[in-house]
């Protein structure tokens, strides 16, 4: 049986970042907050199974990634990812990050390298915590998140020129990915 | 350790967000000082990460947010705990800390040939004395509102029965109180139940809860929602100074929560 105080706490205290997460992973206010108030209901439900509190963050993450990939539609593929980016190749980035353009980006990635660029610069998530919600290594959370980042840099850029690249061919990352 | 893994570690740790090896963390800050191209890369890169993580994190939560979640889950919880698992559905009524309390005023079709009320007529249910109606006594059991229905249940000696002046019909009045938020005071109001027969108005609203408008109680007493549901027709009247706001609250915490059960 769950703690009505507690379960009020907790939702004052991390509401918003599971709209934020939800809003990212969706694109979409309504559904946004379909899906934060099926978390919480969720998280009523599976009360049982929170025991820390203090990986409350992590936990009602999960459940909101697991409701959006189970109410997501079927058939609605995103573009596949260009192949492996070059790592010194970096536009400069605009002066603003426009917030449209910025969500458009991201709808346009394959769910599982939105996730972790979302959680990644929501600042509240280390390597650790992403690897560990997703259940993956870090080596591919590391492979995910530089390719979803080069995806979101193209797209940004003001202008899509890339410098120059100096050759990297041949070098290959030394942690295991996928 | 290559450019990629270099940048990569570098991003994270500027960000906080490495805490994977943290010898890695050294041997990519070596790496940066050995490699050209890094040099070259890492402020636009630093500059992405920086930009792009202040522009991740700028949504704007809808307002009154928290308020429906915290509204929903304790009422859902109260109801779902206490709702009996007979498929004859037990009138009782579902009290607690947050939970709503529902009082009914029922307007009942007692006498179908008498003269039928008016909106005006109704209105004046919101100055009657609940303590002093007597108990309703009718043909059958009204209804709920449908969206009323997961958040309350009606409790018959909270029916009591409102004969609007100059009318011979009998109406059914139930108060209700409703808790927007745990450690606030509980919203306070009023249900009218009655047939579409009893009423006479040229606009009988043909609306739901979710979309009929807000009116306002003349003189400043409030303010009222009257809609109606097949053969019936319901009104929902709030008394307060912040009536119109509070009601409307109300109503989304009503229609937009998604109980469970």
């Amino acid at each position: 049986m769950f703690d009505r105080v507690a379960l009020a706490e907790l939702i004052d205290r991390h509401y918003a970042l599971v709209y934020r997460y939800a809003f990212r992973l969706s694109g979409s206010t309504s559904d946004a907050e379909d899906l934060t108030q099926q978390t919480f209901l969720q998280a009523q439900a599976k009360w049982d199974q929170l025991r820390e509190t203090s990986r409350a963050r992590n936990w009602l993450c999960a459940i909101v990634r697991n409701a959006y990939l189970h109410s997501r539609r079927e058939g609605a593929r995103p573009m596949p990812l260009d192949a492996a980016p070059e790592p010194c190749t970096v536009p400069s980035p605009p002066q603003e990050i426009d917030p449209q353009a910025l969500q458009a980006a991201l709808d346009e990635l394959p769910e599982e390298f939105r996730t972790p660029l979302v959680l990644f610069y929501f600042q509240e998530f280390t390597y650790k915590d992403i690897a560990a919600q997703l259940q993956l290594p870090i080596g591919t959370v590391m492979s995910r998140l530089a390719r979803g980042k080069e995806h979101l840099r193209r797209r940004l850029a003001p202008e899509r020129k890339s410098i120059p690249a100096h050759s990297t061919k041949g070098r290959k990352p030394q942690l295991a990915r996928n | 350790m290559d450019c990629h893994d270099a940048l990569e570690i570098l991003e994270a740790d500027a960000l906080g967000a490495w805490d994977a090896e943290p010898d890695l963390v050294d041997e990519a800050r070596r790496h940066l000082a050995e490699c050209d191209r890094c040099r070259t890369a890492w402020p636009q890169r630093h500059d992405w990460g920086r930009k792009l993580s202040a522009a991740m994190q700028a949504v704007v939560t809808p307002p009154g947010l928290a308020d429906r979640l915290s509204a929903q889950l304790p009422v859902a919880a109260a109801v779902n705990a206490d709702r009996p698992s007979s498929s004859a559905r037990r009138i009782a009524w579902v009290g607690g800390v947050v939970a709503a309390a529902v009082a009914t005023v029922l307007l009942f079709a007692f006498w179908p040939a008498s003269p039928p009320v008016t909106l005006e007529q109704l209105r004046a249910a919101s100055d009657a004395s609940w303590e002093e109606l007597p108990q309703f006594v009718g043909r059958g059991t009204p209804p709920l509102p449908h969206e009323w229905g997961p958040f309350f249940e009606l409790e018959p000696s909270q029916v009591r029965a409102f004969s609007p002046l100059d009318s011979a019909q009998t109406v059914a009045l139930v108060p209700f109180q409703f808790v927007l938020r745990r450690g606030t005071e509980p919203l306070q109001g009023r249900l009218l139940i009655l047939r579409t027969r009893q009423l006479v108005d040229a606009e009988l609203p043909n609306d739901s809860f979710a979309t009929a408008p807000i009116r306002y109680l003349r003189g400043g007493r409030g303010a009222w929602i009257v809609w109606t549901e097949g053969d019936w027709v319901f009104a929902c009247l709030m008394s307060s100074d912040r009536a119109p706001v509070e009601l409307d609250q109300f109503r989304r915490a009503l229609t937009r929560s998604r109980p469970l059960g």
